[in-house]
């Protein structure tokens, strides 16, 4: 969850506070429909609307932050509605080795991405928005792409981690709350590219261990 | 707070955190409810008035949403034992209960005494200062003003009405739940705000508005409030902008 939250901040210019409701959509997903390739399908189609309202209508990083709390809130009540239950809902099977698959996988695109050409534009478009622009990178496009790709990887994160929780419509509010702080934290570090994912993943380690804080 | 520059989207904090304290504490005396009611208005204006200072206009908005959101989310990790029972987690606390009719009319006074000292600020010296500042911090410090003294009468303004209403909401229901630091209770005043322009009489004006069509609304179908207040926050970079062009456009005419 840290790895997203920084990279939707650090590329996507907005605290992106729909993924909590993301993540507990992708358990919702795991109860009703166990496949990955709907949560999967189902993040990206969600990303991808959410990254064309905030092009179209944001001016600030607090306008976008406000919208995705927005959206946040629409999961969580639409979520809400469909749990017609007063008891938690659990799956009766464990996807969440392939949790840690996920994680690796979402590392190695990042190394993969950050040590190709395709690494320079995102270094410029994490250092200075508006100097990646007038040296022609396409920010939007990095945009539109990142926070799919993020909205996408909470979704199926809930889907894999449905197994170890107690699925309620509020269930990834507390993950997400643990990424900001780890997200915050690593941040204090100022570095970029490729060097400041390794920095988080340390961080995530150590608050786990001395802190308990869920990545 | 809005007028120092600081746009609060954790509010549910300072209108639940004193009540929520004092109700834990009612749990075992009504003594320890005063005690630590107070102590809980105290600590959360401390808290706000050292968000306000360490952080800037973008930081405090994200800063208050998360606190309030931290808060929502280890509230119910409180569990007291009481002559062998347990008391707290998501259940709650229970909380002393006032005659309907008092109250409501407590609730309306105090209305009025926050609206009526609301506008002699605004027009008064320091509410002047409080809008240099939120115009730009650094010249209205370059011109003299007590920047700490008037963040913090305007933090503690801000937080004068949040702890009244968390009092009566909690008189009210006579019961209090770690639901009280939510986040529909924290975007709340931000989008009765955002309806009613900015404006305070008509903020509290769509206050009302937004409670009575949350009740019509959650009785044709439980949480369908919630969808309308995600719709609003979603499209309230649009309805910001509208509302403040047709408020421009009103100003001018009058």
């Amino acid at each position: 969850m840290a790895l997203l939250v920084s990279l939707n901040f650090r590329i996507g210019r907005f605290l992106n506070l729909s993924l909590g409701g993301l993540f507990a959509a992708g358990g919702y997903i795991a109860y009703f429909t166990p496949s990955p390739f709907v949560a999967l399908i189902a993040g990206l189609i969600f990303g991808f609307l959410m990254a064309l309202t905030i092009s179209r209508i944001c001016r600030s990083i607090t306008e976008a932050t406000i919208l995705s709390l927005g959206a946040g809130i629409l999961i969580e009540r639409f979520l809400e509605m469909i749990h017609r239950s007063s008891y938690y809902y659990f799956v009766s099977f464990d996807y969440s080795p392939y949790l840690v698959v996920l994680g690796i996988l979402a590392y190695l695109i990042i190394f993969a991405v950050y040590t190709s050409p395709y690494g320079l534009k995102m270094k410029f478009v994490e250092s200075d928005h508006e100097l990646a622009e007038l040296y022609g990178v396409n920010t939007k496009r990095v945009f539109t792409v990142t926070t799919s790709l993020t909205s996408a990887c909470a979704v199926l994160a809930g889907f894999f981690s449905s197994g170890l929780l107690a699925i309620s419509p509020t269930t990834g509010f507390g993950y997400l709350l643990s990424g900001i702080m780890v997200s915050a934290l690593t941040a204090q570090f100022r570095q970029i590219g490729a060097v400041h994912y390794l920095t988080l993943l340390a961080v995530s380690f150590a608050s786990v261990r001395f802190l308990g804080v869920l990545i | 707070m809005r007028r120092i520059g600081r746009i609060s989207m954790g509010h549910s904090f300072l209108f639940g955190f004193p009540v929520f304290a004092g109700a834990a504490g009612y749990t075992f005396s009504a003594e320890l409810f005063i005690q630590l009611f107070l102590a809980g208005c105290v600590l959360s204006f401390l808290i706000f008035y050292l968000f306000s200072e360490l952080t800037g206009r973008t930081a405090f908005v994200f800063l208050t949403l998360v606190f309030s959101i931290f808060v929502w989310v280890a509230s119910p990790k409180l569990v007291f034992e009481k002559d062998g029972y347990l008391t707290g987690g998501e259940v709650g606390f229970s909380f002393p209960a006032i005659t309907q009719s008092r109250l409501h009319i407590t609730a309306i006074l105090i209305l009025v005494v926050i609206f009526v000292l609301y506008r002699y600020v605004e027009k008064s010296r320091i509410g002047y200062f409080m809008q240099a500042i939120g115009d730009d911090e650094t010249s209205s410090r370059a011109v003299g003003i007590n920047l700490r003294k008037t963040k913090a009468l305007s933090v503690l303004l801000s937080c004068v009405p949040a702890w009244s209403a968390g009092l009566i909401y909690g008189f009210e229901f006579g019961h209090i739940s770690p639901e009280i630091f939510s986040i529909e209770i924290s975007v709340f005043p931000f989008i009765a705000s955002l309806v009613g322009a900015g404006n305070p009489l008509l903020s509290v004006f769509s206050s009302f508005a937004l409670v009575y069509l949350s009740k019509i609304l959650n009785s044709i179908y439980p949480g369908l409030m919630g969808i309308v207040y995600s719709l609003i926050l979603i499209l309230s970079p649009k309805i910001g902008r509208w509302v403040y062009v047709k408020g421009k456009r009103l100003g001018e005419k009058g």
